[in-house]
């Protein structure tokens, strides 16, 4: 699943670390998340959507193959 | 109980019991052997253990990103995924090992180890049914 996790992250000026440590996961975590090899449980993609103020489908970007 | 108490918890149970089959066996043979050495190992890797996880509870900045470590999702997914991939394995070597042992003629371990095979696929069968009438 695609995602503008990046994007959205650079626009509030925050580094993968502080971004971490808000949705309390590891920065590995939103690199792999970033680079599109992670597709967050629910719970996550809401704790993300709801920091960036956005909905989900916003954020993540659902292909049908 | 906080994670890394438990944890800690944990280490010195195995660390314990390391020591009591170091103590059994030398008491027993009086001679270091495959079950002293073994005895020995995982004493040594609970010590190391122990320290790690002493200085993560006492220091707080170690003690989150620990934490959060053992318990975000992805870290989950990736342990789940290892086991799947583990538990492939030891069956496929189990089985691969029967049949070795069947052809060295050593019957009675294989069919130790068939037991074993056996077992682990009863327990995977059952927990995957509790599973899917939890979820």
């Amino acid at each position: 699943m695609k995602n503008n996790l990046e994007e959205l992250r650079k626009l509030k000026k925050i580094s993968q670390e502080e971004l971490a440590e808000i949705l309390e996961v590891s920065r590995q975590t939103i690199s792999s998340l970033e680079k599109g090899r992670y597709n967050p449980s629910i719970l996550l993609a809401c704790k993300i959507a709801r920091f960036f103020n956005k909905p989900i489908e916003d954020i993540f970007i659902y292909e049908e193959k | 109980m906080k994670l890394v108490e438990k944890k800690m918890a944990w280490t010195a149970t195995i660390l314990v019991a390391g020591l009591i089959l170091f103590g059994t066996q030398m008491a027993r043979s009086g001679d270091y052997d495959f079950t002293t050495g073994f005895a020995v190992g995982i004493t040594g890797v609970s010590i190391i253990r122990l320290i790690q996880l002493y200085r993560i509870a006492k220091n707080p900045s170690l003690l989150k990103k620990y934490e959060i470590g053992q318990k975000e999702e992805r870290a989950i997914t990736l342990a789940e995924k290892s086991g799947r991939f583990t538990l492939l394995v030891t069956i496929l070597g189990e089985f691969l090992a029967i049949f070795t042992l069947i052809l060295l003629n050593k019957n009675n371990i294989a069919t130790i180890v068939s037991y074993v095979a056996a077992i682990q696929t009863i327990v995977y069968l059952v927990t995957y049914y509790f599973l899917s009438q939890k979820y």
